[in-house]
């Protein structure tokens, strides 16, 4: 053997171990990622198998746990057709619909316009007021519950569907979130825009968001999952029940004295968890590049 | 089309003034460059004229009014940004129809404009492609677009080639010459390069730390620089200075600090034994001849056309550009003498033009 086929068998060697290390390396994350992904949809997968089970099949099931506690061997569409034809379920969705439509609607419209003039106008105290408004993300619904609800009666609110969303308008991670991406704009395509003879109302519209428009996409699914799975507020705020939501009319199935409902309780959860997988799905692409450009400058 | 008048033109950013008093006429239809080193308040200038920052005091005209109040879209102004600034959700086509829409001009109108435009300016292909599917050459092309088809009367550029490659600079150069000539619109025109001023201005408006050092034709200023400044930022290599004084017997000399004589071809009034700077630049060195001084070479740049020699004459470092073919090695010395009548004097305390009486009589 020569020396430089030598070499080349060494180099070889070295070649082969990189790329056994890539491979290991690679292999560990898809099997970390497999099981986070698994823990995570599990209890989705349950509750959407259960679904498709009788009540009784349900709760003979559930001890001791066993294969069938969580395949459906004798499948069943009847708590659909219970939940859509005798509670009425679909109406509790339109309403959930409505509210999330209602809550994405205004929060993206105030949003980006005071995310826009927090990036991009001159007022005083404009950084003070920027500040205050982020601290009112960490005061918790909770908290403002009662003096929110009473502000609603004043207004004569109480049970209509702008309740459910008008008092949460102002949103601050919403104005954060628009205000990082208005910043990322360079200011000279604004002045161009100045200079083409574009009015300020102008370059917000044809200029800046549409170059925003993934930060949007974010703005829009977290403001629409956020309304989806809001629960106390509509509690309190909706006594009518043809207005009331989903989450709560599922909450409410639970509460049915000797009449176990876990068949349609399933049921309804997956009903209600579909739309968000789909609506996920669709914006994914612009909602990881939106969380992700938005940190950056 | 319009003339632009800077009259006492000063600019503060809070407590620090950046413009401190600039008066600048540009008639209609020239070509003016703003040159300095960076930070010396050219782009601040450019955006006073175009709108974007307010006037602090002074007073700027287009055309025959004042606008220091008149908000930018009102300026008739178009400007092309160093960063092109092209709007990237928008088409070649749209980008140029932006202006022209907010102005109401008829849709057919608009085409034809943007049609000539890209017609000038090779882009007829590219007018349904996206900024980002342009090159940078491309892009510059269709900052330029936008500006033309608003047929403004004044043109702005800062520093529109920065962010070209060498060749496609020097080629931007010239179809920006000729767009000029052939529009004929007033424009202004920011560059640090000073090639960049010497070749394409009608006249060069040399800018330091806020204040106008002087205004002039690139040969005026090349010839004729009025102070060490100017002399030092106009032309190559740079032009050399040489500390000394000038020959107390009247005689037509200058002796350097450290004892050499260079020759003079006059006199400045009351000039005998005063204390001054020699400015020669490196191309208006002459080898050989009776009183030449010797040049110890210490790195020689044959560039084909024209050898630099990088040498020293005594402890003064001197550049020197020659046509001719020199056969030397670093550590030989060459005997080179000034061609007289490229010699400049500046005075040694406050760095402006010394006039010779000749040259005096001359102006
Ligand atoms: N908004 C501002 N606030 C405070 N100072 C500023 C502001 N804008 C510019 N300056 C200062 O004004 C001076 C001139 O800036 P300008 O941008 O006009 O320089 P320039 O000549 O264009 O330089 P360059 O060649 O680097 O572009 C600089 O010292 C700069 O720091
Ligand atoms: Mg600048």
């Amino acid at each position: 053997m020569t020396a430089s086929s030598l070499t080349l068998q060494a180099e070889e060697g070295v070649d082969r171990t990189a790329r056994r290390a890539a491979f290991l390396h690679r292999g560990a994350s898809i099997l970390l990622l497999a099981v986070v992904g698994a823990v995570f949809a599990f209890p989705i997968l349950w509750a959407a198998m259960s679904s498709l089970k009788s009540t009784d099949d349900i709760i003979t099931g559930t001890y001791p746990l066993s294969w069938s506690s969580f395949v459906p061997l004798k499948a069943t569409l009847e708590n659909y057709v219970y939940l859509f034809s005798e509670l009425n379920f679909q109406r509790n969705l339109l309403n959930t619909l409505i509210a999330a439509c209602g809550q994405v609607s205004v929060a993206v419209i105030t949003s980006s316009l005071a995310g826009y003039a927090f990036a991009r106008l001159n007022f005083p105290f404009r950084d003070v007021v920027f500040g205050l408004l982020l601290l009112t993300a960490f005061v918790p619904v909770e908290a403002i519950i009662v003096p929110l609800y009473r502000i609603m009666h004043w207004f004569g609110l109480v049970s209509t569907y702008p309740a459910l969303f008008l008092p949460f308008a102002c949103n601050p991670f919403g104005i954060f979130l628009m205000r990082q991406a208005f910043r990322d704009i360079p200011v000279e395509m604004e002045e161009a825009a100045r200079l083409d003879g574009a009015s300020p109302l102008r370059i917000f519209f044809s200029i800046a968001l549409p170059n925003v428009r993934p930060t949007l996409a974010t703005l829009v699914l977290i403001q629409f999952i956020w309304s989806w799975n809001a629960y106390l507020w509509p509690l309190v705020i909706m006594q009518d029940p043809n207005k009331q939501i989903a989450q709560v009319a599922i909450a409410n199935l639970k509460s049915i004295p000797n009449s176990p409902m876990d068949g349609p309780l399933f049921a309804a959860a997956t009903a209600v968890t579909i739309p968000l997988v789909i609506l996920s799905i669709v914006l994914q692409r612009y909602y990881v590049r939106g969380l992700v450009t938005s940190g950056m400058k | 089309m319009a003339q632009i008048d800077i009259r006492d033109v000063r600019k503060s950013y809070g407590t620090t003034a950046v413009l401190h008093g600039v008066s600048i006429d540009i008639p209609d239809g020239e070509f003016v460059i703003l040159v300095g080193p960076s930070g010396c308040g050219k782009s601040t200038l450019l955006r006073m004229i175009a709108g974007l920052e307010t006037v602090t005091d002074g007073d700027i005209q287009i055309g025959s009014r004042v606008v220091n109040h008149v908000a930018p879209k009102d300026r008739d102004v178009a400007m092309v940004f160093q960063s092109y600034a092209l709007y990237p959700h928008m088409t070649v086509y749209d980008n140029m129809a932006f202006s022209l829409q907010l102005a109401r001009i008829p849709k057919a109108d608009i085409d034809t404009r943007i049609r000539n435009a890209a017609e000038m300016l090779s882009l007829t292909a590219l007018l349904q492609r996206y900024p980002r599917q342009l090159s940078g050459g491309q892009r510059q092309r269709v900052a330029m677009g936008r500006a033309i088809v608003r047929n403004p009367q004044v043109f702005l550029f800062d520093e529109p080639l920065s962010n070209l490659d060498a060749k496609l600079r020097v080629q931007m150069r010239t179809e920006i010459k000729a767009l000029h000539q052939r529009l004929k619109t007033t424009t202004v025109y920011v560059t640090h390069d000073q090639i960049e001023a010497m070749t394409m201005a009608d006249r060069i408006v040399v800018m330091h730390d806020g204040i106008v050092e002087q205004i002039g034709t690139p040969l005026d200023l090349y010839d004729r620089p009025v102070n060490l400044f100017v002399a030092g930022f106009i032309g190559s290599p740079a032009m050399n200075f040489l500390s000394g004084r000038i020959a107390a017997d009247g005689s037509k000399t200058f002796i350097t600090d450290d004892g050499y004589k260079l020759p003079l071809k006059n006199i400045p009034a009351d000039g005998a034994g005063r204390q001054a700077i020699y400015g020669i630049r490196p191309e208006h060195f002459v080898l050989g001849g009776a009183n030449a001084v010797p040049l110890t070479v210490e790195v020689i740049e044959p560039t084909g056309s024209e050898t630099q020699v990088f040498a020293k004459l005594g402890d003064n470092n001197v550049v020197g550009v020659f046509r001719e073919r020199i056969d030397v090695r670093p550590g030989q010395t060459i005997s080179v003498i000034p061609d007289l009548d490229h010699v400049h004097l500046f005075d040694a305390d406050t760095g402006a033009r010394l006039v010779a009486r000749k040259e005096a009589l001359a102006a």
